[in-house]
């Protein structure tokens, strides 16, 4: 993985630094908490519901094992021995001391890690597939790409106030793992009829108040152009994006107000004026980058299907491997996702011993690597076959062995009012009542593939727009109440979920989604998923089973 | 029962979750929260309120409904019920982990 150069290592133990003596300023009351505010969040610290919370980048939700257990370490010392992996591929601290931010920054620094990029209104820390660089159906690795990225977006002195905050994810495979037309900008690495790498860049996606699904710019951008094509969209939007209103500051709103068509030319035009220029010359560091994203040295006598004999004696074991491995592009390797959805948890949870023990997990059956999923679950990359049974009763003994990746308990949760400020309503204890719900492995597997995603307001953390089935929390009256939306997609057949009808208290959402599923198994065809089923018969028969005739 | 208003706020250093008492203190308990039901009450929140920033104690702030009723003061809303606890889902954390906050149960 990427390794910080000087000049990284520098400016990131000065920001700390920096941050240290603003913290000082403040608590001696020479920095108002207006003048204070903007500087804490741009150090990843926000003011939540109960406490300060603390949002450390992971660029695109790669972390060495060094790396997680100074997360353990910070969850240990200096919060409540957890931590909360984001939608973001990030995570959060919920019980921060202001007194401590400034050391817990120095610690991130000594590992190569901060929390610049975590807020405010520039270019957020990139994301990317969790699978980058193993998953055996990708053109390429997309990582070193997004590190080219990060390295462009950080302290880029044009961007750091742009209208609103400014998401990029990057995918390299036909299956889309990143929910590319969902972002503001979203970028599918290809190859052309001619075998050429090709880069298609989406503009103008997003979830939020107002979802949009993103509107292809351009599939033709060449490698060496990528940065100034990027640069012509952030600059089209830093020039034109409203400020006078932030419920219509992100670029979708622009795209959609300006047009497609228009938007794109208005893109080129800027584009031209940059092609070629100093912003296209980063491309020479590249090769650079990439060097650090070279193959580790698979074990190439790595046996193909080792774990079988355990899977046929134990179907616990067999179920796992079933939902929560993926082919690897080196035969006798998988890659595995390890679930932080157990059913009695909460969604992206997780304890400091429990990161610990995926550190070492990630050493002992791999190179010592870890990813954060936007599913809000950690994957190793690298593990062989001959070694899934020894890690996955090691998980087990973690409480970090539910085999439900892709079903319907692996829901994408936000904090919701139980932690977030902004909240309309909590997410936590309805996705709870639904895992209780549903707490029975073979009914799980019997429903096959069901992606459900819970926000606690419109702001959509939790992705409900995006979900085979959405939950969104809101206030009714004072009470919370929750919308259900069927059919959204993030994935390369992206749609947006629409809403069934009149919402639900809490136990009568779980009731409402029990009787969605109980429709969909009753009316599936020929191995359809959940997604498909709808998308066949439409929402009137779900409608009707919910609310009656 | 009455209804009225409390002033609540977080510490600026640690960002715990606390409520202006009587005495004009700050209190992670809102059932000791100064409870003021008239014009006159909510004018001395206010005051306290704009002391308390200007001395760099708290942040945050905000004058809140609140109802007396014969177990004590309690917040109004669900949204400032679940700051005056913790999180519904971690009993372990918050201010319902430092005193009994039962008597609020359900409020
Ligand atoms: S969706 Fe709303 S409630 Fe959930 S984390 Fe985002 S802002 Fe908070």
């Amino acid at each position: 993985m990427y390794q910080y150069d000087n000049f990284d290592k520098q400016a990131v133990r000065e920001r700390a630094a920096d941050f240290r003596d603003q913290v000082e300023r403040r608590i001696a009351g020479k920095l108002s908490e207006d003048e204070f505010k903007p500087l804490r969040l741009q150090n990843g610290l926000y003011l939540q519901l109960h406490a300060y919370m603390l949002r450390v980048a992971i660029p695109y939700g790669l972390l060495s094992a060094k790396q997680m257990r100074k997360l353990a370490h910070i969850a240990r010392t200096y919060d409540k021995d957890y931590g909360h992996f984001t939608t973001r591929q990030n995570i959060q601290y919920n019980w921060i001391k202001l007194v401590d931010a400034p050391d817990i920054l120095d610690e991130l620094a000594s590992v190569e890690m901060h929390a610049i990029q975590t807020s405010g209104n520039c270019i957020r820390n990139i994301s990317s597939a969790q699978f980058a660089g193993v998953a055996a159906d990708e053109v390429e690795d997309p990582r070193p790409w997004c590190e080219l990225i990060r390295q462009w977006s950080t302290f880029h002195p044009e961007f750091a106030f742009l209208p609103r905050k400014f998401k990029i994810a990057v995918n390299a495979s036909p299956a889309d793992r990143v929910g590319v037309k969902l972002h503001d900008i979203g970028i599918t690495i290809t190859r052309n009829a001619a075998g050429e790498r090709r880069f298609e860049v989406y503009a103008g996606g997003g979830q939020g108040r107002t979802p949009m699904i993103g509107k292809l710019m351009r599939d033709d951008i060449e490698a060496h152009h990528l940065l100034s094509y990027l640069e012509a969209i952030l600059r089209v939007y830093n020039r034109y994006g409203r400020r006078d209103n932030k419920y219509k500051a992100r670029i979708k709103i622009l795209v959609h107000e300006t047009g497609e068509d228009k938007f794109r030319e208005e893109v080129d035009a800027e584009w031209r004026k940059i092609e070629g220029g100093p912003v296209d010359a980063d491309i020479a560091e590249f090769g650079r980058i990439a060097d650090y994203f070279t193959a580790p040295a698979y074990d190439t006598e790595a046996q193909v299907d080792a774990h079988k004999a355990r899977a046929a004696m134990d179907p616990a074991f067999a179920a796992w491997v079933r939902h929560n491995t993926l082919a690897h592009k080196v035969p006798g390797y998988k890659a595995v996702t390890i679930s932080l959805k157990p059913h009695d948890g909460i969604a992206g949870d997780a304890t400091s011993d429990q990161m610990d023990a995926v550190a070492d997990l990630s050493e002992n059956f791999g190179f010592g690597e870890i990813r954060v999923t936007h599913a809000q679950n950690l994957v190793l990359p690298d593990v062989r076959d001959a070694d899934l049974p020894a890690l996955y009763d090691a998980l087990f003994a973690q409480g970090l062995g539910t085999a439900n990746q892709g079903l319907l308990t692996d829901m994408i949760v936000c904090p919701g009012l139980d932690y977030c400020a902004l909240a309309n309503a909590r997410s936590i204890p309805v996705s709870q009542k639904i895992a209780k719900r549903f707490d029975d492995m073979d009914r799980l597997q019997d429903i096959g593939e069901v992606k459900l995603k819970i926000s606690g307001c419109i702001n959509a953390c939790g992705h409900h727009h995006a979900g085979h089935i959405g939950i969104l929390g809101v206030d009714r009256k004072g009470t919370e109440n929750y919308q259900i939306l069927l059919g959204g997609s993030a994935e390369e057949d992206t749609s947006l979920a629409k809403i069934l009808g009149r919402g639900f208290d809490e136990d009568g959402t779980v009731d409402a989604i029990e009787t969605i599923i109980d429709v969909y198994k009753a009316q599936r065809q020929d191995g359809e998923n959940f997604l498909a089923t709808y998308r066949r018969i439409g929402a009137e028969p779900f409608k009707e089973a919910v609310y009656g005739g | 029962m009455s209804a009225g208003h409390i002033l609540t706020a977080n510490l600026l250093l640690t960002g715990d979750v606390v409520f202006l008492t009587p005495a004009g203190d700050w209190s992670v308990r809102a059932d000791e929260a100064r409870f003021a039901e008239t014009e006159d009450d909510v004018a001395v929140l206010k005051a306290a309120e704009a002391k308390a920033v200007a001395a760099n104690i708290v942040v945050s702030t905000e004058i809140i409904g609140a109802e007396k009723t014969q177990v004590g003061v309690w917040p109004t809303r669900n949204r400032e019920q679940i700051r005056a606890k913790g999180p519904t889902v971690h009993e372990a954390f918050g201010n319902q982990a430092r005193f009994d906050l039962s008597a609020f149960e359900g409020a």
